[in-house]
């Protein structure tokens, strides 16, 4: 028995799989910038996923499933693999108020990812509310100093619009 | 090539779009995309990258 789902290539670049339970996942990567102190210009990609194509914040309603962990961190990793200079983001969907919760859980998923990959996770407040973002990238990426440099300022810069 | 000092630099970031505001902008397009049945592909603006 395969340990992971079966992806399937989507015509907009999107893959989807389906659950045991019979959800639906549609994950997705888009191109992004980040802008260090000297102002260059550094291409990050943005990575995210919805149940059922939507965010459900119903509590205590879907079992949990660590195959759809292993599946979504399978996905990280190979994006990674691709190209050394590759860097994730990731931000919390927080529309529902469920942010912090989906947070706490996908720092847990990130223990799982390959020991050449570190992660940052930052959270900063953001008119009433807060914004949690994680930052993937290569250990030995030659930029990675400047891009965590460039993804805590373009973060705190965000801190001060109130 | 041109000097610019770092207040003038860190000036200019802070007219464009900051970043972080504009990767959540996208986000939420594609989001509502998602949510309307409609393929991400239609989205201006965004580019979507495979992942594998």
């Amino acid at each position: 028995m395969s340990l992971l789902y079966n992806l399937t290539l989507n015509q907009d670049c999107s893959y989807s799989f389906i659950s045991v339970d019979g959800y639906k996942y549609l994950l997705y990567f888009f191109e992004s910038i980040l802008i260090d102190a000297d102002s260059n210009k550094h291409t990050v990609y943005n990575f995210g996923f919805t149940r059922n194509d939507h965010y459900s914040s119903d509590l205590f309603t879907y079992k949990y499933d660590e195959k759809i962990r292993d599946t979504i961190i399978s996905v990280i990793s190979d994006f990674l693999k691709k190209s050394d200079h590759r860097t994730l983001v990731y931000f919390c969907y927080g529309e529902d108020g469920f942010s912090r919760h989906r947070n706490i859980a996908f720092k847990k998923w990130c223990h799982n990812l390959d020991s050449s990959i570190e992660n940052h996770h930052k959270v900063v407040p953001y008119l009433n509310n807060k914004i949690y973002a994680s930052l993937i990238i290569k250990k030995d990426n030659p930029l990675k100093r400047l891009i965590i440099d460039a993804f805590d300022s373009n973060m705190e810069e965000i801190a001060g619009y109130q | 090539m041109e000097q610019v000092d770092k207040k003038t630099k860190s000036s200019k970031i802070r007219q464009s779009k900051n970043p972080i505001i504009q990767m959540i902008e996208d986000k939420e397009k594609i989001v509502d995309a998602i949510k309307n049945g409609k393929s991400l592909s239609t989205l201006k603006g965004i580019k979507i990258v495979s992942p594998l």
